[in-house]
């Protein structure tokens, strides 16, 4: 794909990008990327108040929001910069959901006490809206807001709140109106997860991770103002919201990283008869197979984002990038498990301890954990009814 | 009758669900699950009658590992069911009658684990290096396969506490036990019977585990997905989510299909691991692990948790398709015409 970015401009550009993170990474970060799944809030917001004292902090936001006003190329160039340096990803619910929702549909009062906190990487969020019997179809959950005064009042029960116990502040999706068809009632408020009233219980994942959580809300109380855009308008906002969501979770440039490392992998690792897996015909031939499909996906993701530069919010084919970039990621690993063999299925003696084999390391629990992605943001299943209902008019 | 007992014995001695709730901690073998197992007569099926054992047929041994692994237990029983009989066939006379007596009173247990020539024979007759992972949590003795270049895979005994040996802890990614062992001038037992075929033996009770692996989430996913509502209706309303689960049950299916099969054939054949076993092993690495992941998918989040079944099936599966040979080594044995001819000459 060189030469699709191959100008002068573009190449002074990504190394320019280059040039900063070689200097300002530190290498601690780096190898923490590579290792794990879930990474510290400290680590990720501390390399995001790096990217965002230089000005980059949210390349995709409108520069009068805090963006870079970068075009599509430079965006993605920059996002690939990153995940070939093993840099901390940038925390997606500030950074993708919470903050372009703000910008879109947020008070000029909220965008001023919020999006600085998720720039400079202090505030982080998370997001409450699967329910436990409100998943697919989440227009059925039954966390209630009722006004009372010039507050809100919560009460429910969240589900699968990814890094709530990391967060200060969630985006909750609530009922507040129950005498309209389901998704005419609900709104979204800002919640301080300190509030009194809200209680967490960690939900352990194939990982041997944490990173979810479910999430009590008892009489929560939330400030009238905390109320996003207007009432009974959250259905909308939470399906803009889910849109962004699956563009980014294509994940395009980290799965170049991943198979880029798949090939040093398979340079490196031996098969059984002492020679490098790579040496293998049948293994050189996984590889290309993944690699042209990522040629594929980056293809699909580069077209959506010119339209988003040309003002077009990302429609249902976002879907498509969500499908396939979900599963490509899990054939990568996949792909992994393979290469690694036994090397794969042995793990220090102690839970959460990881494999034991350091060239293991990172690729097992990264493999455990992505089965996830075909089916949080909205499962691939109903990805597939949006696109041939929506698209295909089936 | 043995099969029901077996189940019987399976549902109410700690079922998954009471040691996956407690995973965390480690997935251990109940204190005295093993001498029960030894009391229930389970581990004398594969010892043979003259030395006082059952002398159970390939189906039976294929059929309780099945349900072990339907089960997710964490005792080896694999290992005592494939390997039994050949070793006690190994051993000089006198010993033999001993060990099959320790072998059915639980007092002796096997484990299994591979040497690679990067570590390999020190010289002269001697193990020395860092084997991989010892397959048979709790061991007392080790069945030792030695890859040599030139030399195939010959197979060594020894006690694990004996010298020459240093042992440290692991655990397999579905949580058993394992060990890696850095040998340093042991001197074990060599026996005279082909290291290969202990693996392919170890790779036919891998399938028969894995197969239970896959039945025992089935039947969990097929239950929760007719309990779950979404859109006001069972999930298993959906098409999409019966297509999916018809998918799965045909790998089911045809795995249950190939584990019957191998059992045949190692009847047939004394106990040597058979035709079949390259192509059932790569069916297990490939299909089953599939089902398996589409199984996670179709329960939604839930799947993903660690309190729920599935990801232990998933991550014993994964590890069994890992061991005694992956699916680029068995692929690499088929010869198209060879198998479909029945004379690929494996075991
Ligand atoms: C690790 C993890 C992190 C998550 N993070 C968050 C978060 O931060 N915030 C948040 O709000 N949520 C989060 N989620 C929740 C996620 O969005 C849901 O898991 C997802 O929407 C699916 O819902 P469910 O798990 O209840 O599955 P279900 O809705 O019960 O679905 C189960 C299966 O049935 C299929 N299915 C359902 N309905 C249909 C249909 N009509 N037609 C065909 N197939 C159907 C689904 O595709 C799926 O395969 C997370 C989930 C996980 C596992």
């Amino acid at each position: 794909m060189a030469s699709l970015f191959d100008t002068s401009e573009l190449r002074s550009f990504r190394a320019e990008v280059r040039a900063f993170i070689h200097e300002h990474l530190p290498a601690e970060f780096a190898a923490k990327t590579r290792a794990g799944l879930h990474l510290h809030r400290d680590v990720v917001g501390r390399w995001q108040g790096i990217l965002n004292r230089r000005g980059w902090g949210a390349p995709h936001w409108p520069l009068s929001a805090g963006g870079t006003g970068w075009d599509t190329y430079r965006r993605y160039i920059f996002e690939e910069e990153c995940a070939l340096a093993d840099a901390p990803p940038g925390d997606v619910l500030g950074l993708f959901l919470a903050g372009p929702m703000l910008i879109a549909a947020g008070s000029e009062a909220q965008r001023t006490r919020y999006l600085p906190g998720i720039l400079a990487g202090c505030e982080f969020w998370c997001q409450g809206f699967s329910e436990p019997n409100a998943g697919s179809d989440l227009a059925s959950l039954k966390t209630t807001a009722r006004r009372d005064g010039d507050h809100w009042v919560i009460n429910g029960q969240k589900t699968w709140l990814t890094e709530g116990h990391q967060a200060d502040l969630m985006f909750c999706l609530a009922r507040t109106d129950d005498s309209v068809k389901p998704q005419a009632g609900l709104s979204q408020f800002i919640v301080d997860m300190k509030a009194p009233g809200i209680s967490l219980q960690p939900i352990l994942t194939m990982d041997e991770g944490h990173s979810v959580n479910a999430v009590f809300l008892d009489n929560v109380r939330v400030p009238g103002e905390n109320l996003i855009g207007e009432p009974n308008r959250g259905w909308t906002y939470a399906k803009e919201l889910l849109t962004r969501e699956r563009t980014n979770n294509a994940q395009a440039p980290r799965t170049k990283r991943d198979i880029i490392a798949l090939q040093r992998l398979a340079e490196a690792h031996p098969g059984p008869d002492g020679r490098p897996l790579m040496d293998d015909p049948i293994v050189r031939d996984r590889l290309a197979g993944l690699t042209a499909d990522f040629v594929a996906l980056e293809s699909a993701v580069l077209s959506v984002l010119a339209d988003e530069m040309a003002g077009r919010e990302p429609g249902p084919e976002a879907s498509i990038l969500k499908i396939r970039g979900s599963e490509l990621q899990q054939r990568v690993t996949e792909t992994a498990m393979e290469l690694l063999g036994e090397a794969g299925v042995v793990l220090e003696p102690g839970y959460g301890g990881g494999p034991r084999d350091p060239v293991a390391r990172g690729w097992v629990e990264r493999h455990l954990f992505r089965r996830v992605v075909t089916i949080y943001a909205g499962s691939n299943e109903i990805q597939r009814t949006i696109i041939a209902r929506t698209i295909l008019g089936m | 009758m043995l099969l029901d007992s077996v189940r019987r014995y399976f549902r109410e001695n700690r079922p998954p669900d009471t040691r996956w709730a407690r995973f965390g901690e480690g997935q251990r073998q109940p204190p005295d699950a093993w001498r029960e197992m030894a009391e229930l007569g389970w581990l004398a099926l594969a010892v043979p009658e003259r030395l006082g054992g059952l002398e159970a047929d390939w189906d039976t041994r294929l059929a309780v590992l099945r349900e072990a692994g339907a089960d997710g237990r964490p005792e080896p029983l694999d290992v005592h069911l494939m390997l039994s009989d050949l070793l006690l066939r190994c051993l000089p006379q006198g010993q033999e009658e001993a060990t099959a007596a320790a072998i059915m009173a639980g007092d002796m247990r096997v484990g299994v684990v591979e040497l690679r020539p990067r570590a390999g024979p020190t010289g002269g007759n001697a193990l020395g290096g860092e084997s991989g992972p010892v397959y048979g949590a709790g061991a007392s003795h080790l069945l030792v396969l030695v890859h040599a270049p030139g030399r195939g895979c010959r197979l060594a005994w020894t006690a694990v506490e004996g010298p020459g040996l240093s042992l440290q802890q692991g655990r397999f990614l579905d949580g058993r036990g394992c060990l890696t062992v850095r040998f340093n001038h042991c001197e074990p037992r060599w026996l005279d019977a082909s290291g290969h075929h202990v693996r392919d033996l170890m790779a036919a009770g891998l399938v028969a585990d894995c197969t239970g692996a896959l039945d025992g989430a089935f039947r969990q996913t097929l239950d929760y997905l007719k309990q779950r509502r979404q859109f006001g209706r069972p999930l298993s309303d959906f098409q999409v989510v019966q297509h999916g689960m018809a998918e799965v049950f045909c790998d089911l299916q045809q795995a249950v299909a190939l584990t019957r099969r191998l059992a045949r054939e190692m009847n047939a054949a004394q106990g040597s691991a058979c035709d079949s076993l390259p192509a059932a092993k790569a069916f297990l690495s490939r299909r089953l692990l599939r089902g398996l992941g589409r199984l996670i998918q179709l329960s939604g989040g839930i799947g993903m948790t660690e309190e729920y079944p599935l990801a232990h099936y998933y991550k014993r599966a994964q590890t069994g398709a890992a061991l005694f040979g992956d699916r680029g080594e068995q692929l690499g044995r088929i010869s198209p015409v060879a198998t479909l001819l029945g004379s690929s000459g494996c075991g």
